[in-house]
């Protein structure tokens, strides 16, 4: 079972076979919680969205049609219940990123002389990494996220996202330009 | 000839130039102290961000899950459980229909029968003045004649 591909998997759970679907479910929902993740910045909320995700998967199994791989499916499924929460969040509320990013302690300016000050160096490198990347236009940190977090083929994500391979190319370096300039700002390089 | 450099940065750290493109690019690079540094950080950024520490489920992802399912699967038949509650309910309202129907037919038909008097005497009066039209008109023309 466990040697099976996806698409295998999904055919089998559509024909009534609930162990490929708790397959599945394990070979995905790591991956995508730090997919939803990323857009959402919020363990319990991207946990729920996974949760629809994956009620959509055993809900609309038959949706799946044998045209498309399997990931780039249910990595739609979970990008659009992502962006679909990010943009109620967006309409209820009006917030700084400074705010979302950065507590007290993490604003002060540090010594890196010894491993606590190394590990509170890191900890300010990941929240920039965190800050550019959320102040990215949605469709640049889209493409980022899957391409360089999840690490998905750009065949992959020209699905996911439905544009030509040529422009997911040129996207993805337009945004690795603006992150770059982002983190340079930030002198963290 | 390239124009801008920088729209190759991702095609050259991918390694998806073309062997002329990949040395004029190389050649750029080198001659260009900065567009180095810009390439290197932007290869140094790609590797920060697929080694952000990565989140697992909670221990209770999949126990939630499988509640979400179950619940999902009792919302679809939902109307059938309201349908057992409402039967006793739909039961009673029929059967009082049914009895408020007759008790109505009843009432009419014995409004009927009550009417049928108030009916005949309306129609004795139209005979009366019918009557009395005749006998005024007989006058009328018993006084014309003369």
């Amino acid at each position: 079972m466990i040697d099976k591909t996806d698409e295998e998997l999904i055919k089998d759970f559509q024909e009534g076979d609930i162990t490929s679907y708790n397959h599945l479910v394990f070979r995905y929902k790591d991956k995508l919680l730090n997919y939803i993740y990323q857009f959402v910045h919020d363990i319990d909320l991207a946990e729920d969205l996974l949760q629809d995700t994956f009620l959509k998967l055993y809900t609309h199994k038959n949706s799946y049609k044998n045209i498309a791989k399997f990931s780039t499916w249910i990595y739609t499924i979970a990008g659009n219940f992502a962006k679909t929460e990010l943009r109620k969040t967006k309409r209820r509320k009006t917030y700084s990123n400074s705010e979302l990013i950065y507590s007290e302690d993490e604003l002060v300016v540090p010594d890196f002389s010894n491993e606590a000050d190394k590990e509170i160096l890191n900890k300010s490198l990941k929240n920039d990494l965190k800050d550019c990347l959320t102040k990215l236009p949605l469709d640049f940190r889209t493409i980022i996220i899957l391409r360089d977090i999840q690490e998905l083929s750009y065949d992959e994500i020209s699905i996911i996202i439905e544009l030509p391979l040529g422009t997911v190319k040129s996207r993805i370096n337009r945004a690795r330009l603006k992150l770059y300039e982002c983190l340079n700002s930030k002198k963290v390089l | 000839m390239i124009n801008n450099y920088d729209d190759l940065i991702s095609r050259y750290i991918e390694d998806d130039l073309n062997k002329d493109e990949t040395a004029s690019f190389e050649k750029y690079m080198n001659s260009n102290k900065e567009f180095l540094k810009k390439v290197n950080d932007i290869k140094n950024n790609i590797s920060l961000y697929q080694n952000l520490p990565k989140i697992d489920t909670s221990k209770d992802f999949l126990t939630n899950l499988d509640s979400k399912i179950n619940n999902n699967h009792e919302n679809q038949f939902w109307w059938i459980s309201d349908f057992k509650t409402a039967i006793p309910f739909v039961f009673s309202f029929i059967i009082l229909f049914f009895i408020a129907v007759n008790y109505g037919t009843k009432d009419s038909d014995y409004l009927a029968t009550q009417s049928k008097p108030e009916q005949n005497l309306i129609d004795t009066k139209i005979d009366s003045l019918k009557n009395e039209d005749f006998e005024i008109t007989r006058v009328n023309s018993t006084k014309s004649t003369k």
